[in-house]
């Protein structure tokens, strides 16, 4: 293996959480190159990360003008696009691994000529396909947000097989730019970085509630300085801050640094408080504490920081996180999160107190990182609060899952034990709080699934003339299974799972397709098999369960 | 020295014949300098003035910076403008390309000239002191191919609308012009409904990006109230009916045209746009044109209607002309004429030489004056086509496809099958050729273009469209007819040679692409120039022209596209979801924009940058 790219065409937060994925794929091939290859707009995150050795850039703005502007000859884009690629080919990768979720990105990767690829790719038909079984998940994942619990860095170092080897967020700093922050902020502090704005405005905490916080640490933490950070357009926003707390003893830095230079400002803050943002994600990189609030899109679930003993929050409304079908126009979440109750956490973290004492607030969670006994980054309550069925759930499917996905083994006490720490709650109470009906629906899918495993194996030994029937029946059953998950939201994951697999079958011979689409099904009724086995064990209507199996035996 | 004597050096530097002419011209009592309250002056011209009285140096400046704007907009090089503004001239001075300034009046000059230091703009700039359209039409700066824009002055184009409308008329931009986004309206149905389609392709032809509206789905519902209508009892309500679903079309095309406004809107006669949606469409910028393609004497709905348009053209001026300017109105005469594709020569199969092959024809619809006249012809074995004849002899027995629509294509067929084509131009009200006809029907262009024979009822504009006795023949009665046509039957020959010199010249003079070429020209020079708000989305077809010399492969790919289809996302999509088998490199790439160009919307939509 000499030379490896990364295709990472999104924002500077996602780029930055590939950090673990060069890191790790250097150490296993320490001889190989790894190319990063990335928007002009970011290059400069991307060199920062640890063994990168070359950086391509794809000048997304002047593509994106190009191809906006109807004054631009079509000709003109298409060049481009064409010298784009041309210049990417110089490089003869022998692994290209694509973890960028877009279309645009599978289109490129197929493009390249790459050995091997990894992640989001298109055929040569033009079907896009995912090769790879934890990216396929993270179609799952963004459509099921409230039963998930994986962080995307895992889902990435999944993918690329360096789970569970210690692989955590770095980037480098200058020593120019470490000089520079050293410089900026002179005294004793505590200096807390205060990150205000995000990329977009639903996941942007209001200027008010910042205000507020910060009016309300004042009396509370001698020596306090707000280091406001931030690119340049989001100065109104600092001005606006200024203006809504002018007693507040701030540096205002926004715009005013570099890329390198916001790393070396964060290191030397004491915190930083952010939404869910590239610089929270950077603060974590050089080693900061973080107190993330997160709003609208946001979901600590899959975004925290992926280091331990950071503290990030979340409204508990029913809506949260905000589906990324939906562009909220009332984000009530943001109300959710009390300013100054937040003043609180934030003075105890700077004063590296103990959170346990602080009050539960109402109506949202406080949850800190760490890192649990697979080696994943999972998120703690501080506070042990009733569950709610998603709660519970997602414990059981993260597990579930987990086994197909790494091979980790669990058993029905594990995600027990865990609902009891994380919630205090004991099995015999689960039955109160999940649907009467979800153990029946886990019941059916799980014998479509057996029909469809059984469809799916005969295929291949067919006479020609009988696979379109075959098929036909094929598909009326996914649609089955599928309508199941959209008519019982909490089975949904397993649906979904079912649809991201066969989307993605490998292969274009039919014994090969015949082959994987019987294993999805497989795997389709052993996941339902295994929750049906968790929610039967806490008592939640096992008889009805039970005649249910009768039944279809 | 004085600003007069200043202005006449400036300009007898460049033109010393003005010069001397406008030191000759003696001051008149009808064009006055008033003085205004700031205390810049301006004229009175026949007891009129040029500018309000509050501040007419501003009023200048604000012309200046209008005609500047549109200059820039238009990215033009060249202006013609027409009339002396008193205080516009010095602020378009700096202007870094040409400007012509035409002005009809001697006395209107030398007035203006005292009042106001020119000397900048005349040392660099044209002037010409004419009413003749002539000296006008034969400067260099009015007839130069570079991009040009004419704009007048509003009191002048009020004291000469004769000599402005002939200039704005044969005004051409010229340049490299932007093409424009024109939507053509066209009507429900009827003879119209041909023109509009040809008007379509034309404007294509030229480049414009055209948007094909379809009102068909609108048909149904016009018919069944027209149907109702026949009821005495009814009429009232369905008239008003019919009209309320004209405005609901006008406020359908309004809801279409919201997001993304055309440049102009090209209505053909008898389009369901109403004033008040017309209205609409000029707030919003739009260049508003119909195409009066009917005769105005039997179709009155013109002098009410034509309030409502920018640019009124029509087939009739001597009948037309002076009543829209006395309302206000643009008009330009702009005949009707023959699309190329549609008629031409053809070598006819057996079959349809079965069918149609005659030695007398005539299509057309069941006019008073045809069904008076044609029965004169039908002992001489007259075919007659077309609609709306009576369902009895002789007109049964004369009609192998009674009362059938004939489609364009089988028109030119028949006009082909023809050994002569007889052409009567409709009235409601003569009996056989109409004495006071003027304009010449379409069809009589389409024969023309079929490379057919036709013998035509005389008429006063068609020796402006083709050299009557050599290029076309004519009759003015019955008698006339019947011997023509014998004539012409015992000439073969010479049937042959006419009606293939009146196919040059319908090449030459008569397409709808040349008559689409005078109309946007007349549409970017008239009193509301339109100009291209943006450049048109490119089509598929725009697209295929550029790249097929150069990148051969992407230019096939996007053939598979209909050529006038919007280049998006959805057509590169289209494109390459039309070919077979592995896709190839240039297919990837088109994907590859394809996404990049949605993933961008959709970050900006949700206000992320890309």
């Amino acid at each position: 293996m000499k030379e490896i790219g990364l295709l990472s065409l999104t924002r500077f937060g996602d780029l930055v959480q590939t950090s673990p994925i060069t890191s790790g794929l250097k150490r296993r091939y320490p001889d190989a190159r790894i190319h990063l290859i990335v928007k002009a707009r970011f290059r400069r995150v991307a060199e920062m990360l640890p063994s990168v050795d070359a950086v391509h850039e794809i000048d997304g703005d002047a593509l994106a003008q190009s191809m906006s502007d109807p004054e631009t000859p079509f000709l003109d884009s298409y060049r481009m696009v064409r010298e784009i690629v041309g210049r990417l080919r110089e490089v003869s990768f022998d692994l290209l691994i694509n973890f960028t979720h877009s279309r645009s990105s599978a289109v490129l990767l197929s493009l390249l000529r790459a050995k091997r690829t990894l992640g989001f790719t298109m055929d040569r038909n033009g079907v896009r396909r995912i090769d790879n079984q934890w990216l396929v998940h993270m179609g799952t994942l963004v459509r099921s947000r409230k039963l998930m619990r994986m962080n995307l860095v895992d889902m990435y170092l999944g993918a690329a097989d360096l789970l569970g080897q210690g692989e955590r967020l770095s980037v480098n700093i200058p020593g120019s730019a470490r000089q520079l922050a050293d410089s900026l902020l002179t005294g004793p502090g505590p200096f807390l970085a205060v990150q205000l704005g995000a990329s977009q405005d639903a996941k942007t905490w209001s200027i008010d509630h910042y205000a507020r916080t910060l009016e309300a640490l004042r009396d509370r933490v001698n020596g306090l300085t707000a280091v406001l950070v931030g690119v340049a357009a989001e100065r109104d926003r600092a001005e606006a801050l200024r203006a809504a707390c002018p007693k507040v003893r701030m540096k205002r830095l926004v715009g005013e640094t570099s890329i390198e230079e916001l790393a070396a400002i964060l290191e030397r803050c004491q915190l930083v408080l952010t939404g869910d943002t590239g610089t929270m994600h950077l603060a974590a990189a050089v080693g900061t504490k973080t107190c993330s609030v997160f709003v609208g899109l946001g979901n600590p679930y899959e975004t925290a920081p992926y280091a331990e003993g950071h503290v990030t929050m979340h409204s508990r409304i029913s809506c949260a996180p905000c589906s990324h079908l939906v562009r909220c126009g009332y984000p009530a979440c943001h109300d959710d999160i009390p300013p100054e109750w937040l003043a609180d956490v934030v003075q105890r973290l700077i004063e590296k107190r103990s959170l346990s004492s602080i009050a539960a607030p109402e109506r949202a969670d406080l949850l800190e990182t760490v890192f649990d006994e697979t080696g994943m980054l999972a998120l703690r309550p501080v506070h042990a609060r009733s569950p709610a069925v998603h709660d519970l759930l997602g414990l059981a499917y993260h597990r579930i899952f987990l086994e197909d996905l790494a091979g980790i083994e669990w058993s029905t006490e594990q995600i027990w034990r865990a609902a009891r720490e994380h919630f205090g709650v004991e099995p015999e109470t689960w039955g109160s709080l999940v649907p009467e009906d979800l153990v029946d629906v886990l019941g059916i899918l799980e014998s479509h699934a057996h029909k469809g495993k059984l469809l799916a194996s005969n295929l291949a030994a067919l006479p020609q003339s009988e696979v379109p029937g075959y098929g036909r029946q094929l598909a009326e059953l996914d649609a089955a299974i599928y309508a199941l998950g959209r008519a019982q939201p909490f089975a949904a994951p397993l649906c979904l799972s079912l649809e991201g697999e066969s989307e993605s079958l490998p292969g274009e011979e039919l014994a090969e397709i015949a082959a994987a689409s019987s294993a999805n099904y497989a795997r389709l009724a052993r996941r339902a098999r295994h929750l049906r086995q968790i929610l039967e064990g806490t008592g939640n209507q096992k008889d009805r369960a039970q005649q249910l199996r009768e039944g279809n035996s | 020295m004085t600003p007069l004597e200043r202005n006449l050096q400036s300009l007898a530097a460049r033109d010393p014949e003005s010069a001397r002419r406008v030191a000759a011209c003696a001051p008149t009592g009808k064009v006055r300098c008033v003085r205004a309250r700031t205390g810049a002056s301006t004229i009175e011209v026949d007891g009129r003035l040029d500018a309000g009285l509050e501040d007419p140096e501003a009023d200048g400046t604000s012309l200046a910076q209008h005609f500047l704007t549109r200059a820039q907009a238009a990215g033009a090089t060249r202006l013609v403008l027409f009339g002396l503004g008193v205080h516009t001239l010095r602020f378009v001075a700096d202007f870094s390309g040409d400007i012509l300034v035409v002005e009809p009046r001697l006395d209107v000059a030398r007035r203006v000239l005292e009042i106001v230091d020119l000397t900048d703009f005349l040392s660099q700039h044209s002037l010409i002191l004419t009413g003749d359209a002539e000296v006008v039409f034969a400067h260099p700066l009015f007839t130069a191919e570079s991009n040009g824009l004419f704009l007048s002055h509003a009191p002048t184009r009020r004291r000469h609308p004769k000599l402005h409308d002939l200039l704005a008329a044969r005004f051409h931009p010229g340049g490299d012009a932007a093409p424009l986004d024109v939507a053509v309206i066209p009507p429900l149905y009827g003879g119209s409904l041909p023109i509009a389609r040809a008007t379509a392709r034309a404007l294509r032809q030229l480049g414009h990006h055209v948007r094909d509206l379809d009102l068909s789905p609108f048909l149904p519902a016009y018919q069944e109230l027209l149907r109702c209508g026949s009821d005495l009892r009814l009429s009232r309500k369905a008239e008003e009916l019919r009209a309320a679903l004209v405005r609901l079309i006008g406020e359908t095309l309004l809801t279409q045209f919201w997001i993304e406004p055309p440049d102009v809107v090209f209505a053909i006669a008898q389009a369901p746009l109403d004033p008040a949606s017309l209205a609409q469409l000029g707030e919003r910028g739009i260049v508003r044109a119909f195409w009066f393609c009917e005769d105005a004497h039997v179709m009155p709905y013109w002098s009410e209607l034509s309030k409502s348009y920018d640019v009124f053209f029509h087939l009739q001026p001597d009948t037309l002309s002076e009543p829209l300017r006395e309302r206000g109105v643009f008009g330009l005469p702009l005949p009707v004429g023959f699309d190329p594709e549609v008629h031409h020569p053809v070598e006819l199969s057996e079959d349809q030489r079965a069918r149609y092959a005659c030695e007398l024809s005539c299509i057309g619809a069941g006019y008073h004056n045809r069904i008076e006249f044609l029965p004169g012809l039908f002992d001489m074995g007259l075919r007659l086509y077309g609609t709306d004849w009576p369902a009895a002899e002789p007109f049964l027995s004369s009609s192998p496809e009674f009362n059938q629509r004939q489609t364009s294509e089988s028109c030119n067929l028949i006009f082909n099958a023809s050994s002569v084509n007889l052409n009567l131009h409709s009235s409601p009200w003569t009996d056989g050729v109409n004495p006071l006809g003027d304009y010449v029907n379409p069809r009589c262009f389409e024969v023309a273009g079929a490379g057919a024979f036709q013998l035509v009822d005389e008429r006063r504009l068609l020796g402006t469209a083709f050299e009557i006795g050599s290029e076309i023949d004519t009759f003015r009665d019955l008698s006339e007819c019947r011997h023509k046509i014998r004539y012409y039957w015992n000439h073969a020959d010479e049937r042959r040679e006419m009606a293939g010199r009146a196919r040059e010249r319908a090449l030459r003079d008569h397409t709808y692409v040349q008559r689409m070429r005078v109309a946007i020209d007349a549409l970017r020079s008239g009193p509301s120039p339109a100009l291209p708000k943006k450049r048109c989305t490119p089509t598929a077809g725009h697209a295929v022209q550029s790249l097929r010399e150069q990148e051969p492969t992407v230019a096939r790919i996007l053939e598979r596209l209909p050529s006038e289809m919007k280049l998006d996302q959805e057509a590169l999509y289209l494109a390459v979801a039309s070919g077979e088998g592995d896709l190839c490199e240039e297919e990837r790439l088109l994907l590859f924009m394809r996404e990049a160009m949605t993933e961008i919307q959709i970050l900006n939509a949700a206000g992320d940058p890309a």
